[in-house]
């Protein structure tokens, strides 16, 4: 019984997580337009902790060997 | 620069990123009896350096990290700002293939987005392989969740080289295969970090990464998200988009989840028989381990 209730839950969360994300979605494109209009007309700007920069600063030092 | 750790900012996405996987690893570490861990080529997620094993840290593991020298200082700063448990070491190292540490010294050599960025990452394998005594993990960017394609759309619109790794090494069948390949027994593969929105990837929204810094004061200021903090660990969202992650079935999870990876083991115990078809056994129930 407690094996078919977590499987029927399971499948309960998918519709749940796909509703969310269409309502995530809309706030990063509404979060983008608000940055958008900030920085073209209001000409805010904004200084992040650390610098952006790439993921992986190492090398693939043997990549011309394969 | 003097940080605190309540100022750092990752945004939820990068606190519900570095609790999720964290979960998975500190699961394997506790189901395989890990104690040192250590983190080979720490790399920058959701806007900060060198803090992915920050939660393996706050639950006492004996946490070493190695990190680039481009990211070295900062990364020291944030450490230094944090109240953690367990034994923490930072070292610079700029080599993944190749470190000085001794064979089987650390029980669990894990890392995170760096295997898809080496053409061929038998090497980098081999060297976690070497320097593991119990088990090896890579975590990569995963390919199927919507914020990839739409990123590398991006970088194409924008002309901007590509600098997320190669396609095909993002895969499990990738991962697995270069696990076997450098003699390593599979245990288990999956996808983690799920919650219901696309992964962004490193897409910054008017040069910043923590989307509601242009909102106004009274939003942006309550809106802040780190993942070394309780608070942020026990929020009803983070406890909730876990408890989806964790009961969802595990063809949505890998199709939706932000990562996949790969863990594998030196030996087979008898105890640590691989599942079919390689599926996680369990989650653990609290969003931030607490083992």
């Amino acid at each position: 019984m407690y094996k078919m209730l977590k499987f029927i839950y399971s499948y309960f969360v998918i519709p749940l997580w796909i509703f969310s994300f269409f309502l995530t979605t809309l706030a990063l494109v509404a979060l983008w337009i608000n940055a958008w209009i900030s920085q073209k007309i209001f000409k805010r700007t904004n200084q992040p902790l650390f610098q952006p920069r790439p993921i992986f600063p190492y090398t693939d030092e043997y990549a011309d060997k394969y | 620069m003097q940080i605190n750790i309540e100022e750092i900012n990752e945004g939820i996405g990068g606190t519900y990123e570095r609790i999720a996987y964290s979960n998975i690893i500190k699961r394997l570490a506790q189901e395989h009896s890990c104690r040192t861990i250590l983190e080979l080529g720490a790399t920058f997620i959701a806007g900060l350096p060198g803090f992915n094993s920050c939660l393996l840290a706050q639950d006492g593991f004996d946490v070493t990290v190695t990190v680039h020298s481009r990211d070295f200082s900062e990364t020291i700063q944030i450490w230094k700002k944090t109240n953690f448990q367990g034994k923490s070491e930072i070292i610079e190292w700029n080599d993944n293939l190749k470190t000085n540490f001794s064979d089987n010294q650390f029980d669990l050599v894990w890392n995170h987005l760096a295997f898809e960025h080496y053409k061929n990452p038998l090497p980098l394998v081999r060297e976690m392989k070497r320097i593991s005594k119990k088990m090896v993990v890579n975590l990569t960017l995963s390919p199927w969740n919507i914020g990839f394609p739409l990123h590398w759309f991006t970088h194409k619109l924008q002309g901007k080289h590509w600098d997320h790794g190669y396609f095909k090494n993002t895969l499990i069948s990738t991962m697995e295969e270069t696990h076997r390949e450098a003699g390593l027994k599979i245990f288990e593969s999956g996808g983690c970090d799920a919650p219901p929105w696309m992964d962004t990837v490193d897409a910054k929204m008017g040069d910043t990464m923590t989307y509601f810094d242009y909102t106004p004061n009274f939003v942006k200021e309550k809106w802040i998200w780190n993942s070394a903090l309780p608070a942020c660990q026990n929020h009803w969202m983070v406890k909730l988009f876990w408890d989806w992650e964790k009961n969802m079935p595990e063809w949505f999870r890998r199709l939706t989840a932000h990562h996949l990876y790969t863990a594998s083991l030196k030996k087979l115990s008898d105890n640590s028989q691989p599942q079919f078809p390689r599926e996680p056994k369990s989650f653990p129930d609290n969003p931030a381990g607490n083992f």
